[in-house]
Parts: structure tokens; C-alpha cells; sequence
């Protein structure tokens, strides 16, 4: 088996010098002595897609391990933070912590629903009262109520 | 001595010693914990420090930072699983040392270890700091192009894993140091339109999804515990005569080590403590006691990784190029303050420098008392299961980031910083590099700007001054290394 980490993982440092370097004729390029907004991530861009093109070269000569993904701790983590981020400014602080930590707990093998809940409750309470309470800062409890 | 004059007066103040205290004590806890780096920790609390005098500030991350180092180790003794990377080298003779109910002296000689390392790194601070600054008070945009490309070239190279995937994260983060209006000609790069992105995002920003989400991803349902812990009463805890006697030299040498890497751009702590445990093991002719229970194997990498990230800060405070992915963090914290950490810190603000190094002594001695008489306290700490622990790493995570700006656009880059992040780190690539380039970066671009202004367009130029031209000349010789050592793997795989 060859090292497909390395081929990929330089396939996406490819791709992403190609893009850096193709956008950064759009700022200007001016010259060496007066460079404009684009010179010098065009210099990044290059070498980010010769180290992407050398990794590549480098793990397709040689084995790999295969990749293991903790994929549903994955799946749970990111979409938890997710929920936070669409609640916090809509509905508080509290809701939004509360949700975060229930929806990022499915990824726990050994959760019981229970615990979860109170885990939550807790902590989304205690987030209020520490943030929004004791170090001031400007974020609502519920929206509305606190 | 300005250390007296200046420096214990500004970190003897209430306020400086209780942030000092906060921090040394919130870095053991974190340190102890496995799964949660010491990066992570300065991450989570940087929101908190900007509301704070930067002298308290970085007087609260810098404990934060070392205090993580005395911490690490308890969990590599008893649990066979480090607190922090650093702290990874100590299992190999800790944990034996606990299976034959040594714990308590391994703990003890693991802070005894860890305080001398300290205490020499900050020496080496206070006497080398004010030298270096001296030297670099000459230093133009040229110089400073030059020694800024030779930390990076040296943060790629001297890393952990494979060197040429390390400058590639390096030019990463230099990539989304870019991201923003352009100070010199106005232009909008890479900012897709978003307003959130003019004037380009913190460090946190980044820290927070490359290290604390991805910690948390790839440790949920992975970090499990193995063998079994047994308790530490403060009785078991004192070594023997001969133990004493046997760790005087390597303590000795692993603040050598740790001190000489500790400086250097890329190879903090972790690496000065292998290479320590390495030496250690080259210095003994009778190797087959390492890694059952060798107090030699313990106190010489723990003295190592204190001695690095004492002697970290030189750089980041005379140069402002970071020796560490951490202290890119801390330095983004000084930026934040409006300090530019450079060679006129120490003459323009030694209030700061010296009231910094005052509390590292500060600092190492609540260490020492936290780690020896009050252990018992982090044993139990060790016991929390890490499903009540990512829970809470997340909730710090959403709402520092969010108190940054009030502003949630933020905590949705962390998300694509950590899925970003986790994708990478399944490749085996290391974020911490990237995090150099982040901050180096924008003042590469504007030190190289300017100088090539200078030299009107002509890069070999550059060559004509002395001190560029040998930074330079190392920057070449790093990267013909990494060259060789690419070419020579490539050969050694296609052969077998």
C-alpha cells in the first residue's frame, strides 16, 4: 500500500498554492523593489504547491498506514459547535451552551441520556453565571427573559 | 541587579502574585490532565488576560505555560499516559518506577528535576536576554527579514515529524497571515467579502481550532486509561540517599540540553526532553536499566523541558520571533496590548521583562510547593474521566472565543480551524509550526518589503550586509539539510 496520507495530504497543499497564487494576481503584483498586494503571497503560493507536489512525490514511493478516523466524535464535536454558533446571538447563552454540550456528548460511547442532561444543565448554568455575571461580559442569558 | 530593583517589585504587587499564583496552579491542572495541551490552556485563557495590565497578562500565561511542565509528569508516572507531549519521554521509567511502588519518590524527584531545570533556564534568561537585545539594537528591516526566515526555515526543519510536511504548515500559516487589507497598497486579500476578515483574525482563533477542537475530536472515546493507579501519601513520597546522589549530573545536563534548545525557533520542550533521555542513556554503561525504573530517566528529560520553556522566552522577548507554538500564542497576546516585543523591550518597558523574569522565580516556587507537599490533590484530579472533561474544554472554547468580539463568525472559523486541523492531523501533520508562520509572517512581509525598497528590488543584496548574509547562509544550510534527509528517505524506501 502506498502512503495515500502523504499523497493527499500534499494534493490538498496543491491545491491550496494554486489557489493562493492564481487569486494573488488580482491585489497587484508590482515589482521587487515596489510590491504590490500580491507578490508576496504569490512567493507563498508557489512554494506552498512545490512542498505540496514534493510530499506527494515522497509518499507515493513509500508505505503508509491507513488513516484512522474517530469519525463520530467528528461528526458530534462539529456539529454541537455548530449549534452554538446559530444560538448564541438568537436565543443566549444558556440554550446554547445546554444544546452544545448535549448534541457533542452523542459522541461518548459510554453516555447515559440521564447524566447527560444534568451535565448540561449544569454547565450552561454555570457558563451564565461565571460570564455573563461574575466577569460582565455583555451576553444574555435567555433572550427575553434573563 | 535590575532584577531586584525593577522586577520583584513589579511581580511582588497583590495583584501580580495572585495572577501568578492562578496561573502556575491552572497550568499544573491542565498539565495534569492528559488530553488537554498547555497550548491549549494559554488559548483558552488569553481572552481573560486581555482585560488585564500586559505585564500581568504575561506574567499569568508564562505560569500557565511552565507550570504545565511540572504537571505533565504526574500522569506519565501513574497512568503511563503524559499530561503533556513533553512529559511523554517520562513514562518510559516513571510508570516502571510507579509498578514497584516508587510513585511518590518518582513525583518528587520529577519536581525536584523540573525546579532546577527552571531555575537555571531563567538564569540564562536574565544574564542572555539583556546581551542578545544589546546585539539586535543594530538590526534593520534586512536583519530582521533574515533572522525572522531563519526561524521559520528553523521551525519547519527541527520539529517533530517529517521536515518538509512541518515547512509546509509553516507557509501555511504564513498563508493565512495574509488573510486581511493589505497595510501598504489597500488591497483585500483572501477576505471573500466578509467584513469579519479586514483586518484578518487573532492567533486564538487559530490555536483554538488547530489544537483545542482537534485535541477534542481525536481524544473522545481514544484516551483510555491503562494499568492501574495506586494512591501517593505524602510518607512514600521522599527518595533515597542513593537516588540523590544518582540524579546530581543528569539534572545537570538536561538543563544543558533544555537550555540549548529551548531558544531555538521549532524545538521546544518535547524535543529537548528526548534528546536529553537519549543523551542520558549514552552517558551510562549500563543501559539496560533505562526503562525499568532508571531515576536517571526521569530527572534528566523533566530538568530538560523546564530549562526549554524558560529559555523560550529570550527570543520572543528580544527578538519578537517566537521559540515555541506557545509562546506565537503569548506574543499574539503582547500584540494585542499594542507591545511589539523586540530588541527596546527591555530598555523601553523593563518593568515588564524584569518583573516577568521576577515572577518566573515566584512562580517555580508555588511549583514546587504544589507539586511536592500537595500532590494528593492532582492524583485525585487525575481520576476525572474525560467525558466530563471535553464537555467543558468546549464550553471555554465557544464563549472565549466568542467574548473576543461578541461575535460568532469567530466561533465558526474555530469549527473550520478544527475540522481543518483533525483532516491535517490524520496526515500526520504537525499544527504547531503553523502557528510560528502565523505570527512571523506579517512581519516577514514587511520586513522584506522594506529592505527590498532598500536595496531598490535586488535580493542578493541582502548578502552585502554581515549579519543578514549569515542568517542567510544558515537558512541555506537548514534547507539543503532538509533537502538531503528528504532525498536520502525517498532512496532508502525505493531500495527495500
Amino acid at each position: 500500500m502506498k502512503n495515500w496520507k502523504d499523497i493527499f495530504g500534499g494534493g490538498i497543499f496543491v491545491l491550496l498554492g494554486l489557489y493562493v497564487l492564481v487569486t494573488a494576481k488580482s491585489f497587484g503584483l508590482g515589482t521587487a523593489a515596489r510590491m504590490g498586494g500580491g507578490y508576496y503571497p504569490m512567493i507563498l503560493g508557489a512554494i506552498l504547491m512545490a512542498l505540496g507536489v514534493a510530499i506527494s512525490l515522497i509518499g507515493s514511493r513509500e508505505r503508509g498506514s491507513p488513516l484512522s478516523i474517530n469519525f463520530f466524535p467528528l461528526v458530534a464535536v462539529v456539529a454541537g459547535l455548530w449549534c452554538f454558533v446559530f444560538l448564541i446571538d438568537r436565543i443566549g447563552i444558556i440554550p446554547a451552551i445546554f444544546i452544545l454540550i448535549f448534541v457533542a456528548s452523542a459522541a461518548d460511547l459510554e453516555r447515559r441520556w440521564g447524566g447527560t442532561a444534568i451535565l448540561a444543565f449544569i454547565f450552561s448554568l454555570v457558563s451564565w453565571l461565571l460570564f455573563s455575571i461574575l466577569l460582565g461580559l455583555p451576553i444574555v442569558g435567555i433572550r427575553g427573559l434573563i | 541587579m535590575d532584577l531586584f530593583t525593577i522586577g520583584f517589585p513589579v511581580a511582588l504587587t497583590a495583584i501580580n502574585i495572585g495572577y501568578c499564583f492562578l496561573g502556575v496552579f491552572l497550568g499544573t491542572f491542565v498539565g495534569v490532565l492528559p488530553g488537554i495541551s498547555g497550548l491549549t490552556a494559554v488559548a483558552l485563557l488569553l481572552p481573560l488576560s486581555y482585560q488585564l495590565d500586559p505585564t500581568t497578562a504575561i506574567i499569568m500565561l508564562g505560569g500557565l505555560y511552565y507550570g504545565a511542565e511540572y504537571g505533565g509528569s504526574t500522569a506519565s508516572i501513574l497512568l503511563n499516559l503524559p499530561g503533556t507531549a513533553s512529559n511523554a519521554v517520562t513514562c518510559l521509567d516513571g510508570y516502571p518506577m510507579a509498578r514497584q511502588g516508587r510513585a511518590g519518590p518518582a513525583l518528587f524527584i520529577t519536581s525536584i528535576a523540573s525546579f532546577f531545570g527552571a531555575a537555571i533556564g531563567t538564569i540564562l534568561v536574565m544574564f542572555l536576554a539583556p546581551l542578545l537585545a544589546k546585539f539586535a539594537l543594530s538590526f534593520h528591516s534586512a536583519e530582521y527579514f533574515s533572522a525572522m526566515l531563519l526561524g521559520l526555515v528553523a521551525a519547519g526543519t527541527m520539529g517533530q515529524g517529517r521536515q518538509i510536511k512541518n515547512v509546509a504548515m509553516v507557509v501555511l500559516g504564513m498563508t493565512f497571515g495574509v488573510i486581511g487589507i493589505d497595510t501598504n497598497t489597500g488591497a483585500f486579500r483572501y477576505t471573500f467579502g466578509i467584513a469579519n476578515l479586514y483586518d484578518g483574525f487573532p492567533i486564538v482563533i487559530l490555536a483554538m481550532g488547530f489544537f483545542g477542537v482537534t485535541e477534542v475530536i481525536a481524544s473522545i472515546n481514544r484516551l483510555k486509561f491503562v494499568g492501574q493507579m495506586g494512591d501517593v501519601s505524602l510518607r512514600s513520597l521522599m527518595p533515597t540517599k542513593d537516588d540523590f546522589r544518582r540524579i546530581r549530573s543528569p539534572m545537570i545536563r538536561g538543563a544543558a540540553v533544555g537550555s540549548f534548545f529551548g531558544p531555538l525557533p521549532g524545538t521546544g520542550p518535547t524535543i529537548a526532553s528526548f534528546i536529553a533521555y537519549a543523551i542520558e542513556k549514552k552517558c551510562h554503561r549500563d543501559a539496560s536499566k533505562f526503562g525499568n525504573g532508571a531515576v536517571e530517566g526521569i530527572a534528566s528529560p523533566e530538568a530538560a523541558n523546564n530549562a526549554a520553556v524558560q529559555t523560550s522566552f529570550i527570543p520572543t522577548l528580544t527578538l519578537g520571533i517566537p521559540g515555541s507554538a506557545t509562546m506565537a500564542v503569548m506574543l499574539g497576546a503582547l500584540l494585542v496590548h499594542g507591545i511589539q516585543p523586540g530588541p527596546k523591550l527591555i530598555i523601553e518597558q523593563p518593568e515588564l521583562f524584569w518583573g516577568v523574569i521576577a515572577s518566573f522565580w515566584i512562580g517555580n516556587i508555588f511549583l514546587l510547593i504544589l507539586n511536592i507537599p500537595f500532590i494528593g490533590i492532582w492524583v485525585r484530579i487525575l481520576k476525572v474521566p474525560y467525558k466530563y472533561l471535553y464537555p467543558c474544554i468546549l464550553c471555554l472554547i465557544c464563549i472565549g472565543v466568542y467574548s473576543l468580539n461578541n461575535s460568532a463568525f469567530d466561533v465558526g472559523m474555530v469549527i473550520i480551524f478544527g475540522v481543518l486541523g483533525y483532516i491535517l492531523k490524520l496526515m500526520d501533520f504537525e499544527p504547531a509550526p503553523m502557528l510560528i508562520g502565523f505570527i512571523l509572517g506579517p512581519m516577514i512581509e514587511e520586513n522584506f518589503r522594506r529592505s527590498m525598497v532598500i536595496t531598490n528590488g535586488d535580493f542578493w543584496a541582502l548578502f552585502e550586509r554581515p549579519i543578514t548574509a549569515g542568517f542567510l547562509a544558515l537558512t541555506v544550510i537548514l534547507l539543503t539539510w532538509m533537502l538531503y534527509i528528504s532525498l536520502k528517505e525517498i532512496r532508502l524506501k525505493s531500495i527495500s
